[in-house]
């Protein structure tokens, strides 16, 4: 199997920060990692993890910044460890693409030794092993090559961890309770390696603590004492458990760094009581408390991984729900006035939730910030708990990650690390299991019949699910596989720390040690292909105005001379619009592939497996690279976002696009976008009918809505004129971005969608 | 079969909270800056005949939005008392639904038609396009000794309601005694609210896609801010102006 190393291999839209060090002494770091690594061959994983991490902590911490309130902040190299594509990368990894493009910026003379570092973590990269063992060469690549129908890759997003514990116990505690485990059991790897991870944490906690103090030398008083703070909650925090917000804060925000967290859960509910204690007890101001949150948001936003940073408040199961509260209003403030893209801020609801809090809501959303994401907990909790098969205590606990991915906090796995493209697949099953797009075949030996074959719809369908299950066969077992991969060489010590129920039984998440270990299956292109799906039963099985053959002609033609078969496709009913038709195709379709998806997960023996229909940017990029379809939809046009209509498609008004997003059923996802575009003028000039709108919505089985909010003609005048718009902020499909730092393709789409003015 | 134009969901500013608009075929008037001109007459080629049933199906699938906004099922134009016949069915049975009924009106209506509709009807937004009998027979062909009729009938039977509203035309009524007449006649009639509506040039396109030439060339659409003025002057009169 031969695939480019070199690959993008995550959406990166927002621009990362270069590194801190100098550019010799980052090829040393990476050259001092890459002999670790050699020199522990042999070993333990869990003794080489600790060794490797030790190469790159504390070094890679920058110095602390003039502003920040509370310490903590990474540099990745090329090459290094972690846990996710968004940030460095995952285990002992390598960037190839990055490394070449480091490569470059050396002196000339000192190239040469990057080569032997590519060379090395060709065969070592944990990435590169998955790859080469599981990808083929006509169904399955890696991320993200989108010749493919399929693709996967070893990764371990959306960790969220059981914070709780660490602020609970405090470093000292969580120690006490590994060298509890260690006495009755003296030689397991994962508590020896756990105790040097808490050492390391310390010798992190001490570097920052001697920056600070170092640079209060030369700082005037104000900075001084933001230094001495910082500095004193480093000293507690290295032992003790939290007593102050400030404390807490810090202790969460480096554990987080170390564990390569980039997800951080329900912050209202951890963090609240210290806020709250604080702020009663006078030792906080609630403009302390604001500055401090803002910062929060800063660091977050500067961690740059495009996709993440959901920082979650609201809703069921909070343990400490007044004090979240207080948490909750001062966090939507600063999320409406600091207009990041990054944390993307989401807010889960009931139908308790307070009139306050949804007009705090709608209003930071009404200023365009498109935060908070909107989650409804009466939806959600009971279809986490049915999908995942888990109780309500622990569903109350679930957290949408990334861009929109659930877990549960503390206590599973979710990575999506399959991708299927529905569409391509179908216009593969229509060209007899050829690829119009590139002419190759991608069946997979899944035998197909000639379309004049075909006597019913039923049959044609049951011919495009028989290689749906191809697909799907390989997607669960990619996905296992891939877990697999990555505990035969890392522990991710960090984060197993802090995961249930990993120090009780002595093992790191992937060994056994994760209490519901699930995973996700990210599906693209769904309406295009149901669209499609309905257009051919409407137009060749009840109307009987074409044949098959004289459809997939028209399509295999990308409808170049045949405009008006092109138009009696768009014509037929498109899902968005509240219609029977086409949406009952969409839910079918819908069902299949999900249902489908989570029972080869319990087979294989997972807590689950569950598609999301979530959505990066992949439905543009993917759709460029996917044959016309019989929904109407051009050859390389993108294809639909997430769980929404086609861009245009729906033309039936808001009410009948969330009539039809509100059909799916949700216990059957472990997520679903669903984005919905207004005016300022109709959202903020009319709240009472936006209100009405999205709680109508919501009683009605809606689990989730994210919101932009622009001007007609804004996205047209900001593609021609970027410089004009620096903070128009939309929402693609399960992240925010800036809209000019959008490539054009993106951009495209996102005016495609309809807008409610 | 009532004759149908166009349906359209989440209408928002005809009538309160959320509603749907079924725009029926088919007016008396011949207003030279109507926004609807497919709507005039019976058929055109556009138009779907549908039953009463296929109507309330389409209009029931947003009762719940309705329920939790104050909305409900707005029939307008064309001028929809054209097929009182027609559409009382429609409106008997969106009532058994629990739906709440509002009607745009002309006003140009034979009286048949406001009695056979008045107990079946929550709202009229009902027009008064001018108070000059003799201008606006000669712009619209309307009588206003009809609409003035038709107004005191549903004003009599309930004046809450009735929301008056006034087309604001450039070139047509734009002089201080229509306002001063018509917010008068508001008053007298205890109608409470009334809207005042800015000329738009929005149907300009349909125009064209109809091959017809627009009529009423020369004017700018109105923004708020030009009608400030009679904002304020209706307030005086104590009523409830909607811009």
């Amino acid at each position: 199997m031969v695939f480019n190393v070199e690959t993008q291999q995550n959406v990166e839209v927002s621009k990362k920060f270069p590194c801190e060090k100098p550019l010799i002494e980052q090829l040393e770091i990476m050259e001092r990692y890459t002999s670790t690594h050699h020199s522990y061959c042999g070993k333990s994983k869990e003794e080489r993890e600790m060794a490797c991490l030790r190469v790159l902590y504390p070094v890679l911490f920058r110095k602390i910044q003039s502003g920040d309130l509370f310490a903590g902040r990474l540099d990745f190299l090329p090459i290094g460890f972690g846990t996710v594509t968004s940030l460095g990368g995952v285990g002992h990894y390598c960037v190839f693409r990055k490394l070449r493009q480091f490569q470059e910026t050396l002196p000339q003379e000192e190239r040469f030794r990057v080569d032997k570092l590519y060379d090395y973590w060709l065969d070592n990269d944990l990435k590169t092993i998955y790859n080469k063992e599981v990808l083929n060469s006509d169904t399955l690549g890696m991320f993200i090559d989108t010749d493919y129908p399929m693709i996967a890759t070893a990764r371990l997003s959306g960790m969220m961890l059981d914070f709780p514990k660490l602020l609970d116990n405090g470093i000292g505690g969580l120690r006490r309770l590994i060298e509890g485990k260690l006495s009755g059991n003296g030689d397991n790897e994962f508590y020896k390696a756990g105790l040097e991870c808490l050492d390391l944490f310390v010798d992190c906690a001490e570097a920052l603590r001697n920056d600070a103090q170092n640079q209060m030398k030369d700082s005037g008083e104000e900075d001084r004492s933001r230094l001495q703070r910082i500095s004193s909650s480093l000293e507690v925090i290295k032992e003790q458990p939290p007593h102050s917000f400030h404390e807490a804060l810090q202790l969460f925000w480096l554990y987080s760094l170390l564990a390569g967290v980039i997800n951080y859960g329900r912050l209202d509910d951890f963090l609240g009581p210290y806020l709250a204690a604080d702020l009663q007890e006078g030792r906080l101001t609630e403009e302390e408390a604001y500055d401090l949150i803002h910062c929060l948001w800063t660091m977050i936003e500067n961690r740059r991984t495009t996709v993440n940073g959901r920082v979650i408040v609201g809703g069921k199961g909070r343990k400490h729900p007044r004090e979240a509260d207080i948490f909750l209003h001062l966090a939507m403030k600063v999320c409406k006035n600091c207009r990041y893209v990054e944390p993307q801020f989401t807010l889960r609801f009931d139908k308790d939730t307070s009139e306050q809090i949804w007009d705090e809501a709608l209003d930071a959303i009404g200023s365009g910030a498109t935060y908070p994401t909107l989650y409804n907990d009466d939806v959600e909790v009971p279809a986490v708990s049915w999908g995942m098969r888990l109780d309500r205590e622990a569903a109350e606990q679930y957290v949408p990650f990334g861009c929109t991915e659930f877990v549960i906090q503390g206590q599973s796995t979710g990575t999506p690390n399959i991708c299927i493209n529905l569409l391509k697949i179908l216009t593969i099953y229509m060209n007899s299991g050829v690829d119009p797009f590139d002419g190759k075949r991608k069946d997979g030996g899944v035998p197909i019949l000639p379309l004049e074959e075909y006597k019913t719809f039923e049959q044609f369908f049951d011919g495009y699910k028989q290689l749906l299950d191809y697909y799907l066969d390989m997607a669960v077992k990619a996905q296992y596989r891939s877990y697999e991969v990555m505990n035969e060489s890392v522990s991710f010590l960090f984060t197993s720390l802090l995961m249930n129920d990993c120090i009780e039984r002595g093992k790191a998440v992937l060994d056994g040690g994760i209490r519901y270990l699930g995973g996700t299956n990210e599906t693209y292109g769904n309406i295009n292909a149901s669209d499609s799906l309905w257009a051919i039963k409407d137009l060749v099985f009840e109307r009987k105005k074409y044949t098959l053959r004289q459809l997939e002609d028209a399509v295999l033609a990308n409808f170049e001379g045949y405009e008006d078969i092109r138009q009696d496709c768009l014509d037929c009913d498109k899902y968005g619009n509240d219609l029977d038709t086409a949406d009952n195709m969409a839910n079918e379709l819908y069902e299949y592939v999900a249902k489908g998806v989570r029972d080869r997960g319990i087979e294989i023996g997972m807590q689950y497996f569950l598609i999301v229909i979530s959505n990066n940017q992949l439905n543009s990029d993917w759709g460029n690279k996917t044959a016309a379809s019989p929904d109407g939809r051009l050859s390389a046009m993108y294809m639909n976002p997430a769980n929404n209509p086609q861009g245009g498609a729906n033309k039936s008004g808001p009410t009948a696009m969330l009539n039809s997003l509100a059909r799916f059923d949700a216990r059957y996802h472990a997520g679903s976008v669903q984005n919905i575009k207004f005016s300022p003028r109709m959202f903020n000039e009319n709240r009472d009918i936006i209100k009405a709108l999205f709680r109508t919505y919501f009683d009605r089985g809606g689990s989730h809505l994210m919101v932009t909010i622009v001007d007609r003609g804004q996205l047209e005048d900001a593609m021609v004129h970027p410089e004009k718009y620096p903070d128009l902020i939309v929402r693609v499909a399960g992240f925010s971005a800036v809209f000019v730092n959008l490539p054009r393709n993106i951009q495209e789409e996102l005016l495609s969608r309809v807008l409610y003015d | 079969m009532i004759k149908v134009s166009n349906i359209e969901r989440f209408a928002i500013n005809d009538g309160p909270g959320i509603r749907t608009v079924v725009f029926l075929q088919s007016c008396p008037l011949n207003c030279p800056w109507c926004a609807n001109p497919e709507t005039r007459p019976l058929r055109s080629d556009k138009t779907k005949d549908m039953t009463v049933e296929r109507i309330l199906e389409i209009v029931l699938r947003d009762k719940d939005y309705y329920d939790n906004s104050g909305g409900g099922l707005t029939l307008s134009g064309g001028e929809a008392t054209m097929q009182t016949r027609e559409i009382y069915p429609l409106l008997e049975k969106a009532r058994k639904e629990g739906l709440t009924v509002a009607i745009e009106t002309c006003g140009e209506a034979s009286e048949y038609s406001i009695r056979t509709l008045l107990p079946l009807v929550d709202i009229w937004l009902f027009d008064l396009k001018h108070t000059d009998a003799a201008v606006l027979k000669q712009y619209t062909g309307a009588n206003l000794d009809v609409v003035l009729r038709n107004l005191k009938l549903v004003t009599e039977y309930n004046a809450s309601a009735v929301v008056l509203r006034m087309p604001c035309i450039p070139g047509f009524n734009m002089d201080d005694k229509r306002f001063e007449d018509s917010f008068r006649l508001a008053v007298e009639l205890g109608v409470k609210r009334v809207d005042l509506l800015p000329y738009h040039t929005l149907a300009l396109s349909k125009y064209k896609e109809m091959g017809l030439d627009y009529p009423y060339q020369g004017y700018q659409a109105l923004g708020k801010s030009d009608l400030e003025k009679y904002r304020m002057m209706g307030l005086s009169y104590g009523l409830d102006i909607k811009l």
